[in-house]
């Protein structure tokens, strides 16, 4: 009989947390076998084709598959064996895993240390029709239009306004498809306005108080109904509408997977702000089991750059409890990857969270009657998140920080800031040549526009990942502004061309001639578009109208 | 399985592998079973190959509306391996093997 | 429904080697190192199986391998995940009623 197997760390789930922690234990010397089911590394990162939000660290601005990309390369380069098509199928003995490779060979394995990353399931909606072909989840959408490129359907209904909806929504249309709306249940919109704000532009109705009542069709998807909710959510007769649809893509919400981490016999706690039932963990992502640590969406449901973090942060633990760092080191990192976890929590977004997190780790030390620190935290902390059903009027915009005075608008190019929820990312500071936009203290302040060290060079709209920067020109000639804007949609606009000048919501505003179209390479994929139009609407035009493709 | 009311019920299915419906869940509540795992066993309810990570939520609030129980009391049902369908053959495989 | 053949952020579709599958009977392109189910849906096939109980189509749902919504019978074997199953040359897919079992023939009940 072939020895068994033993490696020093295991870990399970080959996304941002999994690579993270693979990465930072095999820096400091641990042997780590890192598994995953698919057949290729990564977890959701090749999906995101959009530009990341957070900071230098976390390679903000940056698109989701090129960190990917990063990531594979700093595993490959401290050493990481990874093992795909490789599924965990529990724990056949003490200690014993067993796993199954490519679905035809049992190999059963020892580790002295597990690190449980096998991230977050999303969540299903029922409603009647919802078995029809034609309504997916919206990962599975995603996965077909940005990794198969094939398009699900031709006309989608999207259910959900979280950051995973509007972002899927958003690269719906990248990919040619027509997105008749996003339904939302909640009276607000529960993502960034930033992510809404593209999908709007684009003309993208979002139905807040709504949800959906029935897809209805023969083989699959040929129309739904959506209805409108009152204050209790319930229907409200008579307040429907029925579109032609093709496709229902379901976006709300994950849980986080745990059903390694409930087989292995860690202690679960109940937190809704981080999508359910969770293994609870300590600060160094130590279960309440021995030598099993977790990180990413299953020690809570977040975002990329927390979940990596995180990873790297139980990579170290691991490392740290096998003696291959030592105790002020270890201190020293474990410090550094908390402030960075801290900073991303910050915010009114990442308040619960914050909150929720820091529960978790006083009651995995048993110590519940702290709970009364927190609910003083809560109360303490002023940050009221902001809610907003649709695009703020152009007045609340001017209201902030980052929006040029209209003094300052009318002696020539200028950034205009329309960033206005206080989200972890901070591109645009880098960006800006001339030192005119300013973050701080912390990475979740609003952006503040410097309007006199603004030169309106325009360098700033293509790192935004929430496309929020906008260059107006008021003195484009003597009768037209000019407005300069992102734009990620084929086919571009030819110079010289007329277009559809849209606000904020998407509505047409006045036809207008584009007068630049820049593709330089450091966008990465980010055209920057200038239309000439009337001076009027400075103030109002902010896109134009996605060309049809007819041919 | 109550199979009266069956047509109306097709319109809303909650465990899609074993294609029960939100009426016959209703039904084993209304019964007396109130937990993910007896409800499970009562109609088949998250026993199909995806193990319940469909449904196991949906059944959760259904619980939690007709009972008042609060969501964080209603447990997910217990976790037993094999996590993933293997094939029998596979298993066997092994075992002669060790 | 369609390929994405040019993508603002993605490029231009990569050349593929097109590899030739069986469907129901009927022979359609798919590309190299694409799944089953992206395969079929390009090529407008959306209702991939047939239930058990009542007898009502299904498709691809979950995309990564966990719902089974997608399954179909593929070179003779039921129950084939095809959103995590690659096409490969001369495949033979069916359309699963039920259980897809050969007692059943896999035909409609």
């Amino acid at each position: 009989m072939e020895r068994m197997r033993e490696v020093e760390l295991l870990v399970i789930g080959a996304g941002p947390a999994g690579l993270g922690a693979a990465i930072e234990a095999s820096r400091y010397g641990v042997k780590v076998l890192l598994v995953d089911d698919k057949d290729k590394p990564g977890g959701q990162l090749f999906k995101q084709i959009h530009k990341f939000f957070g900071s230098k660290e976390h390679l903000a601005g940056t698109r989701g598959f090129d960190i990917g990309l990063h990531l594979l390369k700093e595993a490959d380069s401290q050493g990481v064996e990874i093992s795909l098509q490789t599924k965990v199928l529990g724990t056949m003995d003490k200690d014993v895993i067993s796993l199954l490779v490519k679905e035809r060979e049992m190999k059963l394995l020892k580790a002295k240390r597990i690190v449980l990353a096998t991230g977050g399931i999303e969540k299903a909606l029922s409603f009647p029709g919802w078995n029809l072909p034609g309504v997916m989840s919206a990962g599975a959408a995603q996965t077909l239009i940005n990794i198969e490129r094939v398009l699900p359907g031709e006309r989608i209904l999207m259910v959900g306004s979280g950051n995973v909806g509007l972002i899927i929504s958003y690269q719906l249309l990248q990919a040619g498809a027509d997105v008749v709306g996003i339904v939302e249940a909640g009276s607000s919109i529960t993502g960034y306005l930033v992510h809404a704000g593209k999908v709007m532009r684009a003309g993208v109705p979002i139905y807040t108080s709504h949800t959906i009542k029935e897809a209805r069709g023969g083989k699959s998807v040929e129309e739904v109904v959506i209805t409108a909710l009152d204050r209790r959510w319930n229907p409200i007769k008579g307040i429907e509408k029925t579109f032609s649809a093709d496709t229902v893509c379901i976006s709300v919400g994950l849980n986080p997977n745990g059903q390694l981490a409930s087989l292995a016999g860690c202690e679960f706690k109940f937190f809704p702000e981080l999508g359910g039932f969770l293994p609870l963990h300590d600060d160094n992502m130590e279960s309440t089991k021995k030598g099993i640590y977790i990180a990413g969406d299953l020690s809570g449901i977040e975002e990329a750059n927390s979940a990596l973090d995180e990873g790297r942060l139980a990579g170290i633990s691991v490392a740290a409890s096998l003696g291959y760092i030592d105790s002020n080191r270890f201190a020293k990192l474990k410090e550094d990857y908390w402030d960075r976890l801290n900073k991303l929590r910050g915010g009114p977004f990442g308040h619960k969270r914050s909150i929720a997190k820091k529960k978790i780790l006083l009651s995995s030390q048993q110590k519940e009657m702290r709970y009364q620190e927190i609910d003083c935290i809560e109360l303490e902390e002023n940050t009221k998140l902001k809610n907003y059903k649709s695009i703020p009027s152009l007045k609340e915009f001017q209201e902030f920080p980052g929006y040029p005075s209209l003094s300052r608008i009318k002696k020539g190019a200028v950034a205009c800031i329309e960033c206005i929820q206080e989200i972890p990312c901070d591109p645009c500071v880098a960006a800006c040549p001339f030192k005119a936009i300013n973050i701080n203290p912390y990475i979740t302040d609003l952006p503040y526009l410097d309007e006199n060290k603004c030169k309106g060079c325009g360098v700033c709209i293509a790192s935004c990942p929430g496309q929020a920067i906008f260059v107006l020109n008021y003195n484009y000639s003597s009768e037209k502004a000019a407005i300069s804007f992102p734009y990620e949609y084929l086919p571009y606009p030819k110079i010289g061309g007329k277009a559809v000048g849209v606000n904020r919501k998407g509505e047409p505003v006045a036809e207008v001639k584009i007068v630049k179209v820049d593709k330089r390479a450091n966008f990465d994929k980010t055209a920057v578009i200038t239309i000439a139009c009337d001076k009027k609407y400075i103030n109002q035009i902010r896109s134009i109208e996605r060309i049809k493709d007819d041919a | 399985m109550p199979k009266d009311n069956e047509k109306n019920s097709i319109k809303k299915i909650i465990c899609r592998c074993e294609e029960i419906t939100e009426e016959e869940i209703r039904e084993a509540i209304r019964e007396g079973y109130t937990t993910i795992k007896s409800i499970k066993r009562r109609t088949r309810a998250g026993m199909g190959l995806c193990q319940g990570r469909t449904c196991s939520t949906l059944i959760r609030d259904i619980i939690a509306e007709m009972t008042g129980d609060k969501k964080e009391d209603i447990l997910p049902d217990s976790v037993r391996p094999p996590l993933y369908p293997v094939e029998l053959s596979v298993l066997g495989k092994k075992v002669n093997k060790e | 429904m369609k390929r994405i053949k040019e993508h603002p952020i993605l490029g231009k579709e990569e050349k593929r080697k097109k590899i030739k599958i069986v469907v129901n009977g009927k022979n359609i392109y798919a590309y190299k190192g694409e799944t089953i189910a992206a395969a079929l849906i390009a090529n407008g096939y959306r209702d991939f199986r047939y239930t058990h109980r009542f007898n009502l189509p299904r498709g691809f749902f979950c995309g990564i391998g966990q719902c089974t919504d997608c399954s179909m019978i593929v070179n003779g074997v039921p129950n084939i995940r095809t959103c995590v199953t690659r096409v490969e040359e001369g495949m033979i897919i069916e359309t699963q009623y039920g259980y897809g079992d050969k007692d059943g023939k896999n035909e409609r009940s």
